[in-house]
């Protein structure tokens, strides 16, 4: 009797692992179509999750995950920024402390560049450009400069500490410098490079913990200073390039911000209380709120995580990382706040480029 | 009848207070063996399901730590982040690490701080016995504190075999894959009549490395040896037994110091890790056992004091990297009074807790005083037995800052009954609903923004009907139990990403609903084929989904890191002075996120371990030479995502005394 019960339990054991076999894959077909977006997925610190979404804006179709299947690797820890420019679709990898370039046509790899200070990551957090030079912001305070043809390392330069952002305006370099890493000691400065000599000319003070940074089409430099998600408050910072002085600061919830054409978009999730976000929107051009709303059509995505606009569609994409550790969604909505569709893409989608 | 009941208890309270015993053994078990003429038990027979491991089959399966041991146990999942210094720890039946207590004879190895413990750090030098207790603990006559949380580990000591004089010992040294070495002893000294003294020590010294298969997307699998895995580690267990009269004093001590290199995760293109952890933890504890027939109780005073230091020079902050720096303490008063009174059984205890955490990194430091009331009863019939509690908790707190969390006071009541299916039989059926709760950990509430000094006790409660059997036929003893379980948890504690990498926050968001089915089979053969065999089977299905938020995408998925299935088993055989055997451990398919989609799954994973001893005497001391290869198949598997496991392992382990 024993003997039979025994049995029978291995024959269970045996089917078991008889049906646990790994899945594979479904081989997926790729669009082929040009007018395409590409979303980078943020993924899970440690969990090697990064990915690419493509998205194909004739079909609505979305693949993720489109750097695995295009080049037969992973792309890696924790994806923080991405852009496309010429020709080059530029991934900055922090956890995996490596630039990944692409052929943004194909999604080919180009080459993978590694950013270490002997065997310490530098983990890079963002990338910004100017002239034939890719600029990359290192958590370490490093600011590295790669040629965009030759994709080597050329040149760094220190700035402040844990930069968070860079951004390129009239031959400058601003590199916000959040401290996040030294909490509750946040750093609250935004340093300006030269971008030819990789030489600091200044700090300038905005106010602690800065972290998004980007310009607007005359070259005026926005940053975001997040505070200390208590009784400092955020607030959206703007620069002068040629002063280099802080012109304008406006109070506002904010944690980070887009710019398309002269409009930005500015998101916010609120940590202390309802976790609900919003998206205001700021005319860069005349320097006024246009609407605390963005959204009009009453649709509420979970975790604003990302915007990119496609003007000439009249379309703008909300990246929606939802509860962080569930895969995530673009919404896109028309110019006036109207949702239109969505797509779903990999864990935590934040930065968008055109293909 | 009433007669003999009165027999047994008093014949349960002689054993239990006879000077040489300085244990307890559950109850129950003793009451089946006075009332059933049969040899000894080969599992407890409880109200709760209740697992248990004696020296015998500990050293059958060759465990070296309590996670080795509880690796071949049912229902519970251990999470194991690899080799030799990686962190494991138990999950029973999906309701998290922090629900299930550990104790070392009396002492409860708290942890205050992040509310895990370790559990390949705890040595079994001078271990008799585990016992794995659901729904409450093994036995009546335990302190408050071990009924408030859901599942209890506890250690048993050895009691010393003073049969060749007054010195008893077992001294070893096992060495093997990954640069082991490990001397271990034990020792027990018969100081007089009224005194003896029991320790242990365990050193450990291990490179730690070993290699395993980097899969990355469709490239070429490649060979990667696991770095920065070394590991130091000296563990000691004592035990001062003075005894006067129907009165015994004890002095436990358990110290443990270790400095270990973390390897981290497999982090793609970045196999660099340079964190390191150490730790000095040392727990004391006096106490005092008393009783007469009808009436005993025990004190308890303990003390802890245990020293974390963390450091990751590779992190990025401004100071060359990260240095954290932990100590907590712990002082422990417990007094407890028990008795039985013809078909009754009572115990009623008080536990005053208070807990310290100082960090370098907190900006507060909390402390927590946490009052523990208990009462329980148990009523014995001849074919029923009904158990009850009721345990009051109350929880103060307070921290350097304003920010403390409020006032927590919860009742927790348990309820069990078993009904004997026929006279003179071991059959069964049972019945237990415990309702457990645990405190949100310091880290939970105060790491810095992360906490959230709002959190709620999580709470939990268990439901569990079962049947439980013993029979022994023609030299073949076997046990045979089967329980179907629901857990549901409520307030669960979960950690939300927020903006960034460095800013997390803590919710009482979740709810989990846990359905499962175990099935246990334990079989002693006299005679099988020649030899003396000894096998088991445990079998788990867990069906355990989250159900906090309806529009969530992972509503109704099963829980990450929790199998549907895990089968474990082992075999041994006895012959002469050889013995040799075999264990097998099985798990399905897990997910490590929330969703259950085929990028957040792991593989279901199956390994295979064998061993061989020889017992021989050299110069008349019994002397064995022990062979473990582990994971003979050198499969690869992950139990945590990005935490691979070691592949084959071999272990040659030579001792000699009695264990």
């Amino acid at each position: 009797m024993m003997n039979s019960r025994l049995n029978s339990f291995l024959l269970v054991f045996i089917l078991l692992l008889v049906s646990c076999n790994d899945e594979k894959p479904d081989p997926q077909t790729l669009p082929s179509g040009t007018k395409s977006l590409y979303v980078l997925n943020e993924g899970l610190f440690n969990m090697n999750n990064s990915s690419l979404t493509l998205f194909d804006q004739e079909s609505r179709a979305s693949f993720t995950d489109f750097f695995e299947q295009t080049n037969g690797r992973r792309l890696g820890d924790t994806g923080n920024d991405m852009a496309v420019y010429g020709s080059k679709l530029y991934i900055v990898l922090t956890g995996s402390s490596q630039v990944e370039v692409l052929e943004a046509a194909t999604g080919q790899s180009l080459r993978q560049i590694p950013l270490f200070d002997g065997q310490k990551a530098r983990q890079p957090r963002a990338v910004a450009f100017w002239g034939r030079k890719a600029y990359v912001a290192c958590l370490d305070g490093m600011v590295v400069a790669i040629d965009t043809t030759s994709l080597q390392i050329e040149a760094m330069v220190r700035a402040g500490s844990n930069p968070d952002g860079i951004a390129a305006s009239a031959g400058k370099l601003y590199v916000s410098n959040s401290g996040g890493l030294n909490f509750p000691h946040y750093d609250s400065t935004v340093s300006v490079i030269d971008a030819a000599s990789l030489t600091e000319i200044r700090k300038i003070s905005v106010g602690i913990n800065p972290g998004a940074i980007t310009t607007d089409p005359r070259g005026e430099v926005y940053v975001v200073r997040r505070g200390n998600y208590g009784n400092v408050p955020p607030a959206m910072v703007v620069i002068n390039p040629i002063t280099n002085a802080v012109k304008l600061e406006v109070q506002i919830p904010v944690l980070q911000l887009f710019i398309y054409g002269d409009t930005a978009w500015l998101t916010h999730i609120d940590y202390s209380g309802s976790m609900q976000s919003s998206i205001a929107l700021w005319d860069t051009k005349n320097e006024t709120l246009l609407s605390n709303q963005f959204i009009t059509d009453g649709t509420t995505p979970e975790t604003v995580y990302g915007v990119f606009a496609d003007r000439p569609r009249g379309l703008v994409y909300v990246a929606d990382a939802r509860s962080f550790v569930n895969t995530g969604m673009v919404h896109v909505y028309n110019l006036q706040g109207k949702k239109q569709f969505s797509f779903p893409t990999g864990l935590n989608p934040s930065k968008m480029a055109a293909k | 009848m009433k007669i003999r009941l009165s027999v047994c208890y008093l014949a349960v309270l002689a054993v239990l207070f006879v000077p040489t015993k300085g244990q307890t053994p559950p109850d129950t078990l003793l009451l089946r063996e006075v009332e059933v003429p049969a040899s000894r038990l080969l599992a407890p027979v409880s109200n709760l399901p209740l697992q248990q491991m004696d020296a015998h089959a500990l050293l059958q399966t060759g465990s070296r730590s309590l996670a080795d041991a509880l690796a071949h146990f049912a229902g519970l999942n251990i999470r194991d982040y690899g080799g030799i210094g990686g962190l494991k720890t138990v999950n029973l039946r999906s309701l998290g690490a922090q629900h299930t207590a550990v104790f070392v004879d009396d002492i409860p190895l708290s942890e205050a701080a992040s509310g895990q413990i370790d559990l390949g750090r705890l040595t079994l030098e001078t271990t008799e016995s585990i016992t794995l207790a659901s729904g409450g603990p093994d036995n009546i006559f335990r302190p408050a504190r071990w009924f408030a949380s859901a599942s209890s580990v506890a250690l048993t000591s050895l009691s010393p075999d003073w049969s060749s004089g007054t010195t008893d010992w077992y001294a070893g040294i096992a060495t093997g894959s990954s640069g082991l070495w490990q001397p271990f002893a034990r020792l027990a000294l018969k100081m007089s009549k009224k005194s003896d003294l029991q320790a242990g020590l365990r050193i450990t010294k291990a490179s730690g490395t070993y290699r395993y298969i980097l899969q990355n997307g469709a490239q070429e699998p490649q060979w990667q040896q696991r770095l920065n895995s070394d590991v130091k580690n000296l563990a000691w267990q004592s035990r001062l037994n003075v005894r006067k009269g129907n009165t015994t004093l004890q002095w436990h001590m358990l110290f443990d110091q270790s400095d270990r290199g973390l390897p981290g995760a497999v982090m793609l293109y970045n196999p660099y890790s340079r964190q390191r952890l150490n730790n000095t933890d040392l727990h004391q504890a006096l106490v005092i056992k008393s009783g007469k027939p009808n009436l005993r109780w025990q004190s308890l005073l303990k003390h802890s004091l245990m020293r974390l230091n963390y450091t990751d020079p590779d992190f990025l902050n401004g100071n060359g990297g990260l240095k954290q720096q932990y100590l907590q303490q712990e002082y422990y008063l417990s007094q407890l009074a028990g008795g039985t009174s013809g078909q009754w059984q009572w115990s009623a205890s008080g536990d005053l807790v208070w807990n310290r955490l100082e960090a370098n990194h907190f900006n507060r430091k909390p402390e927590r005083l946490t009052t523990y009331l208990n009462a329980s009863v148990l009523w014995k019939l001849p074919r029923w037995e009904l158990a009850s509690h009721l345990l009051f908790v109350q929880a103060f707190e307070q921290t350097t800052t304003d920010q403390s969390s409020k006032p927590r006071r919860a009742f927790s009541p348990g309820l069990s009954a078993s009904w004997r299916i026929a006279d003179n039989s071991h059959s069964r059926l049972r019945f237990s609903y415990k309702d457990a709760f645990r405190m949100p950990t310091f880290n939970e509430l105060y790491y810095n923004i992360v906490g959230n000094p709002n959190l709620k006790p999580e709470r939990a409660d268990l439901f569990n009907f079962g049947y439980i059997d013993e029979i022994g036929l023609n030299g073949l003893r076997w046990h045979f139990n089967a329980d179907l379980f629901y857990n549901r948890v409520r307030d669960k504690i979960i950690a939300i990403p927020t903006k960034n990498l460095f800013v997390w926050s803590m919710r009482n968001i979740g709810k989990v609903s846990v359905a499962g089915f175990e099935a246990g089979a334990r079989g002693e053969w006299v005679d099988l084929v020649g030899f003396k065999a000894y096998a088991q089977l445990n079998y788990s299905y867990q069906h355990a989904v989250d159900r906090s938020l309806p529009d969530s995408p992972s509503y109704n998925h099963q829980i990450a890191y929790i199998p549907r299935h895990s089968l474990n088993g082992f075999l041994n055989m006895e012959k002469g002075s050889l013995s040799a055997g075999g264990s097998f451990f099985f798990n399905s398919a897990r997910y490590f996120l929330p969703e259950n989609r085929r990028e957040n799954r792991l593989p279901a994973w199956w390994t295979i371990d064998l061993n061989a001893s020889y017992r021989l005497n050299i110069a008349s001391f019994p002397t064995r030479i022990r062979l473990d290869v582990n994971n003979i198949l050198n499969r690869q598997y992950e139990v945590i995502r990005s935490f691979p496991m070691p592949g084959r392992s071999v272990m040659l382990t030579l001792s000699a005394g009695s264990k």
